[in-house]
């Protein structure tokens, strides 16, 4: 049964004064193979929390969350969901371990305990696969921020995981930087198929996926394709959230009464409608 | 990448970036290519021998080993021996005291000091003995990267690990303190930015002052710190790391024949001078 199910998770963190915040309250969702998933949410809005119940790092307090079949809480099944659930994190200094771009993405084969062919093999993969061939023996703090999350993507690559989370995986970076990862992680979905959750408060980059789902308060507030979602105006702005720059300039041309559809979630799409817009005129 | 490493660490300013921990200097040779642990045992065997030996004459003929090497190496002369610079007063002060304070035939009076021909003797043995400890150490270091050195270590620990001792651990704590190094610097010198622009002075008034004024940069940089630590902590479990066991290696160590071939010279002049001697 491969798919990622979360079954009614409730999840706290013990106060200073050792009181319980709820962070996730009987959250409920799945991810099927080969989808795109965006979890849109505003700080504090226990997508982050969510994000680490899927590979283990977190075991729900309440509640059952299985990754193509195995439960998470069974301490016996982690070594197997993390290496089916690859992960990469916020902040791309502190999850780069080795001294050389080669010997980071090699510590996860390494920890798989493979055959040293191997390892190189799929060191070899991953650098392709993220186009970083060029790096190998860089040491991290040469590279630049996208850089840096091009390798830990590679290091997540290289155990052979089925899903990939990025959480808020670009929040940290600029804008080109962004676009870098983006377009890696976009390469991964459509030519090999990787299925993709990324933990986000970005719009442009929830565009993007096939899916949204919006936390809001340690709950599910929204679900649904990122046109059904972003017409939902009222609940957004109840999440702390906005909807997508460009769909936003498509919306007050429209008022404006310029024939635009609106279904423009990208500033590339909304430069094609605008230019075929012209081209008629 | 050579040409680089070396003018850093032969600039003279004294950035922060100018730390170099390890001082590996990269180049293709013989010595380079030896594995770590062969460089690491008869490293360990020369500096028991230059114990061992006690004449002049014999700890002369020690520096032959570390010339042969040095040569072989390809590396720079002055990348040997620039490192005894700090040790300059010492082996003055070594060298003095030994002239004076051994009793023996007296060849030259200076007041109430006589030096002696067995101080000047002795004081030459122990100063040629350092300088050979010294060049020995440095060869270590700048023919094999810090790396390949901890991946060595660990190898040659394992058998300690029956007795619990954690050598794994040690060579993973070392290799991420490596990494860290200048992802640390680099934040060090953010923050001294960030409070030079707020007002707070550095780099004037006595020692203690200056000591006080490193507080508001050692705070957030601790705080960072184990904010680091937590998330690679994290980021390594969800990788699938959980110790030592059952991990394999990217490169693993491979002991050529030259390796073994240089071992066995080396066991061999070592037993020869036990006996020998």
């Amino acid at each position: 049964m491969a798919l990622i199910t979360v079954e009614n998770v409730s999840y706290s963190y013990p106060d200073p004064s050792g009181q319980p915040i709820p962070a996730l309250k009987s959250v409920s969702l799945t991810i099927c193979p080969g989808e795109w998933v965006a979890i849109l949410g505003a700080n504090g809005s226990g997508k982050s929390t969510l994000a680490k119940h899927l590979n283990a790092l977190l075991v729900p307090k309440e509640g059952r969350v299985s990754v193509n079949g195995l439960d998470t809480s069974d301490k016996e099944n982690w070594f197997d969901i993390r290496r089916t659930v690859g992960m990469v994190f916020q902040n791309p200094d502190n999850q780069l371990v080795a001294t050389t771009v080669e010997e980071d993405i090699a510590f996860g084969p390494e920890n798989l305990g493979l055959a040293p062919a191997e390892i190189v093999e799929r060191v070899e993969r991953a650098l392709q696969d993220v186009g970083l061939e060029g790096m190998r023996t860089r040491p991290p703090h040469d590279l630049s921020g996208g850089q840096k999350q091009r390798v830990a993507i590679a290091g997540v690559l290289a155990l052979g995981p089925e899903y990939l989370v990025l959480d808020e995986a670009t929040s940290m970076l600029d804008p080109v930087s962004r676009r870098e990862v983006l377009e890696t992680v976009r390469h991964l979905h459509e030519n090999q198929g990787m299925t993709v959750v990324t933990i986000t408060h970005d719009m442009d980059e929830a565009a993007l996926a096939h899916r949204i789902i919006v936390m809001d308060q340690g709950s599910v507030l929204l679900e649904g394709s990122p046109v059904e979602v972003f017409k939902k105006n009222q609940l957004l702005t109840q999440a702390g959230l906005d909807v997508p720059p460009a769909l936003n300039i498509a919306r007050r041309l429209q008022d404006k009464g310029l024939p635009i559809e609106p279904n423009v979630l990208t500033l590339d799409k909304l430069v094609k409608v605008l230019c075929r817009l012209k081209s008629l005129n | 990448m050579e040409s680089e490493q070396q003018e850093r660490a032969g600039g003279t300013g004294i950035m922060l970036k100018d730390i170099t921990l390890g001082q590996y200097v990269h180049l293709e040779s013989p010595v380079h290519r030896l594995d770590p642990r062969t460089k690491v045992i008869i490293t360990l065997l020369y500096t028991i021998a230059l114990f061992l030996l006690s004449s002049l004459t014999s700890v002369s003929l020690a520096g032959v080993p570390i010339i042969a090497i040095i040569l072989l190496s390809k590396l720079p002369w002055h990348y040997i021996f620039r490192g005894l610079k700090p040790l300059w007063i010492f082996i003055v002060f070594t060298l003095v005291m030994h002239f004076l304070s051994t009793p023996g035939e007296v060849l030259y009076c200076l007041g109430p000091f006589e030096v002696t021909q067995e101080g000047v003797i002795q004081g030459l043995t122990v100063t040629l003995r350092l300088i050979w400890l010294y060049a020995g150490a440095t060869l270590l270091t700048l023919t094999t990267s810090p790396i390949a050195l901890t991946d060595g270590m660990e190898q040659l620990l394992t058998p300690a690990k029956r007795v619990g001792l954690p050598a794994h651990e040690f060579a993973m704590m070392t290799s991420i303190a490596l990494r860290f190094i200048p992802t640390l610097i680099e934040e060090t010198e953010k923050i001294m930015k960030a409070q030079s622009s707020r007002g707070a002075d550095f780099d004037s008034g006595n020692i203690f002052r200056r000591a006080k004024s490193m507080v508001p940069l050692m705070v957030p940089l601790l705080l960072s710190a184990f904010r680091r630590a937590d998330e690679l902590a994290m980021a390594m479990e969800a990788r699938c790391y959980r110790g030592g066991e059952g991990r394999t290696r990217f490169r693993p160590l491979v002991m050529r024949q030259s390796d073994y071939a240089l071992l066995g010279v080396a066991g061999l002049a070592f037993i020869l001078l036990l006996v020998w001697r």
